[in-house]
């Protein structure tokens, strides 16, 4: 029934259509305007794709309720008919994209998965950036949706289909912050090892090496945190990043109870970075420290 | 002292009065006397002379003590004077008007003294009165049977009232009949008895005499007995009256005990419970000054003498929560008043902190200093960490070194000793720069400065799109700040920013 209802409704458009271009054709020949300049005619696939991005627009802004799961369904139905029938056009990608998004939205997770892997390889053959862009704001989206496990799926995925290069750094790096999301220190430990292993110079190296410090100090490993962070400070005063490596430093020695460590550190920070916003931080931790110490050392009388 | 004392104990204990009540005196009267030790001479006194039989001119003895003694001995005295009456008289009446006299000048231990004889005299003039009854019953009963005549029956009896006639005897009276017990059976006695076996019973054995244990001389049985007694008594009321809201008046019953038996366990346990009881307060009013307020009653109760051990009670369990000026103005009054206390060193650290926090880190250097030389026991082992520590504060590394060697050198305390080598190898390889940032943080507890700066930190990352930044920040918070105010609201929107990525709650 509602089949049959789309299709007049579709049939009656395209009456419609016609009709206009006639008026339109019947007007400008009695009007005479002056020609104007046209882009290359779209494809059939191309508008095709269009009509599909244009549905899932509509529907994505009105939600996704129970209400609309029948919505959903046709149009996951020509999606895919539009797929298969384009699947020669570099423009088919979209179908992809659109049926991995109703599959989303109705809950089925391992077709979107398939239909998002399908809609990447599509994008490859068309683009390497526009895949690794895709992949970069799928994941971006994932993970601030806190979908941590499908986000992790996802790195991977672009793991393998970017298995070197500043994507693949970028995907192992977002892989490991995931696992610390998820409370998986190994995990992310090994992720972030990886980073620092084979881009030690890359942009994202700092950053991993904060993390790492984060996952080492979750399991215990201060020693193992201390010596990384070590390692890592980079000479340069104004070296990005420096003054959080510096204070991270500084609460590792805390943590792990290398007091004299601590006070050096923080006193380090304030010399060396007085402008910065750990400054101010670092002076605050020389109190704690000072006063965790002399409590410490006067109440073991109580014991 | 010691010595005259452990010598009378002595004479006490081989049952010689006299000897012991000399030398009891003789330490009584030692102008070099310790406050403990005088207590223990008097108490000694009052045992010899009573097993001496000498109470009545021990009590007299007492009196004139009495007026001659300083304030803060007149509670000792009055007790010995109500034991000693006790034993001379057998009741407590002849020290009514002594302690009823001694209450109109408001002495707290002549009152509850009072109150107490005034019990026990009450409960003792019912106890007469009633074994008077007894008697006069039992010799009125007495004197009732003597008066009846003897050998006479009722029916034999002459009649009470004239003119009424002997009853005759009824008709059916018993006649008396003779018995003849049957004739004895003879018994033959066989020629030979058969023979039974003896049961074999083990010999005892003669052992070696075991040594009997004497008692320790102190607490003597009497005065241990007397306070133990005592102390069950003030504990149940002062539990009762702290159960019904009056805990000023549970703290008067330890006051009470605690003055009537100073340097005894039953005083020392008494300190405790009434410190458990400022704790209360304090818990139950969520602030205030318990150390301060604490440390002014036990000094009313046990006057200028004091107890260095229920005070030390106080630094011990309230100097946490304490301002640092309270504690540091308590601290100093201690060291004034007990120069020599075995709790000094304890205090002195607690001072030395108190003045640090307060500012006044050279004073806290200089009141550290003479307890580190020589390191010999553990709280000079944590004197001097201390003191290094606050050298290393200061910026003064030469000093810091100095008494990190020293410590290292003479501590017999192998942990510490090797903490301090670490420090030495940590100050050679990495020199403390000569920047000191102690007291940049100004007034306020640390901890709070440091975990609110910390947490504004993570925010401030947090809302520059810096999530990671911000959740290593706040990772840091919740392993450092768990006594901070308000951690639990902080942890959960933490929780809630890792788990959805937002800080609000929709």
């Amino acid at each position: 029934m509602n089949a049959r209802v789309r299709t007049a409704g579709r049939g009656w458009r395209v009456c419609a259509a016609a009709l206009c271009l006639l008026a339109a054709g019947g007007l400008g020949a009695a009007e005479a305007p002056a020609p104007e300049k046209k882009g290359p005619e779209p494809t059939p696939a191309a508008r095709a794709m269009a009509a599909l991005e244009e549905r899932l627009a509509a529907l994505r802004k009105e939600g996704t309720g129970f209400a609309l799961r029948g919505r959903y369904e046709a149009l996951l139905t020509d999606a895919s008919a539009a797929a298969e029938a384009h699947a020669a056009d570099p423009a088919a990608a979209a179908a992809h994209l659109v049926v991995a998004r109703c599959c989303e939205a109705l809950g089925k997770h391992p077709e979107k998965e398939a239909a998002f892997e399908r809609y990447i390889d599509a994008l490859m053959a068309r683009s390497r950036d526009e895949a690794a862009a895709a992949l970069r704001a799928e994941s971006d989206a994932l993970v601030a949706r806190r979908e941590l496990f499908a986000a992790t799926k996802l790195l991977r995925l672009m793991l393998a289909k970017f298995p070197d290069g500043p994507e693949a750094a970028w995907a192992l790096y977002r892989l490991g912050t995931c696992h610390l999301l998820m409370d998986r220190f190994e995990d992310a430990a090994a992720a972030f090892g990886e980073v620092l292993t084979r881009w030690p110079e890359g942009p994202a190296a700092t950053q991993a090496r904060l993390r790492l410090a984060r996952a080492y100090l979750a399991q215990g490993r201060h020693a193992e945190a201390i010596a990384m962070l070590e390692a890592g400070l980079p000479k340069e005063a104004d070296a990005p990043l420096r003054d959080a490596l510096l204070f991270d430093l500084a609460m590792a020695r805390y943590l792990s109870r290398d007091y004299y460590g601590a006070l050096v550190g923080f006193q380090r920070l304030v010399r060396e970075a007085p402008s910065s916003p750990y400054a101010p931080l670092a002076r605050a931790g020389v109190a704690k420290l000072r006063s965790d110490l002399l409590n410490r050392l006067s109440a073991s009388e109580n014991k | 002292m010691a010595t005259d004392l452990g010598a009378a104990e002595a004479a006490l204990a081989r049952r010689d009065p006299g000897a012991a009540e000399a030398a009891f005196r003789r330490a009584f009267e030692a102008a070099d006397a310790t406050a403990e030790q005088r207590a223990r001479a008097l108490d000694g006194l009052v045992a010899a002379a009573i097993e001496g039989g000498r109470a009545g001119a021990l009590a007299a003895d007492l009196e004139q003590r009495r007026a001659a003694a300083p304030r803060d001995q007149q509670a000792a005295l009055l007790a010995a004077l109500v034991r000693t009456c006790k034993a001379r008289d057998g009741h407590f009446h002849a020290i009514l008007p002594a302690l009823e006299k001694d209450t109109q000048t408001a002495a707290p231990a002549a009152r509850r003294l009072l109150q107490e004889v005034q019990a026990g005299t009450a409960q003792m003039e019912r106890s007469v009165k009633r074994l008077g009854a007894e008697l006069a019953l039992a010799a009125e009963q007495q004197a009732r049977e003597a008066a009846r005549p003897k050998g006479l029956s009722r029916l034999t009896r002459p009649a009470a009232v004239p003119g009424v006639g002997q009853p005759s005897r009824p008709d059916y009276a018993v006649q008396a009949q003779a018995y003849a017990p049957p004739p004895r059976q003879r018994l033959r006695v066989p020629a030979e008895l058969p023979r039974v076996p003896l049961p074999q019973v083990p010999r005892a054995r003669l052992d070696a005499p075991q040594a009997v244990t004497k008692p320790p001389a102190w607490p003597r049985p009497t005065s241990a007995r007397l306070a133990a007694a005592f102390f069950t008594q003030a504990y149940q009321k002062a539990t009762e009256l702290a159960g019904e809201g009056l805990v000023e008046s549970a703290k008067a019953e330890y006051a009470t005990l605690m003055q009537l038996f100073p340097d005894t366990p039953q005083a020392q346990q008494a300190a405790r419970y009434a410190l458990g009881l400022f704790q209360r307060e304090r818990i139950l009013a969520q602030g205030g000054d318990p150390l301060g307020a604490y440390l002014q009653w036990i000094r009313a109760v046990l006057g200028p003498k004091g107890s260095d051990y229920a005070e030390h009670l106080g630094f011990r369990s309230l100097a946490g929560d304490a301002d640092p000026a309270v504690l540091a103005r308590e601290a100093e009054e201690f060291v004034k008043r007990y120069p020599d206390s075995k709790y000094g060193p304890g205090v002195r650290l607690q001072l030395a902190v108190a003045l640090d926090r307060t500012g006044a880190t050279p004073r806290a250097i200089e009141v550290l200093q003479p307890l580190v030389s020589p390191i010999d026991d553990e709280p000079r082992v944590r004197a001097a960490r201390i003191l290094a520590w606050l050298y290393l504060f200061q910026g003064e590394a030469a000093a810091a070194r100095g008494v990190l060697e020293a410590l290292a050198a003479q501590t017999t305390d192998p942990d510490a000793a090797a903490e301090a080598r670490r420090t030495l190898a940590a100050l050679a390889a990495n020199p403390l720069p000569k920047l000191t940032i102690a007291e940049v943080v100004g007034a306020g507890d640390p901890d709070e400065v440091f975990s609110a700066r910390l947490l504004d930190l993570a925010d401030q990352c947090l809302q520059r799109n810096d999530g990671e930044r911000a959740v290593d920040l706040y990772e840091l918070y919740l392993r450092v700040a768990r006594e901070s105010q308000g951690f639990r609201a902080v942890r959960d929107r933490i929780q809630r920013i890792k788990r959805t990525g937002r800080a609000d709650e929709e």
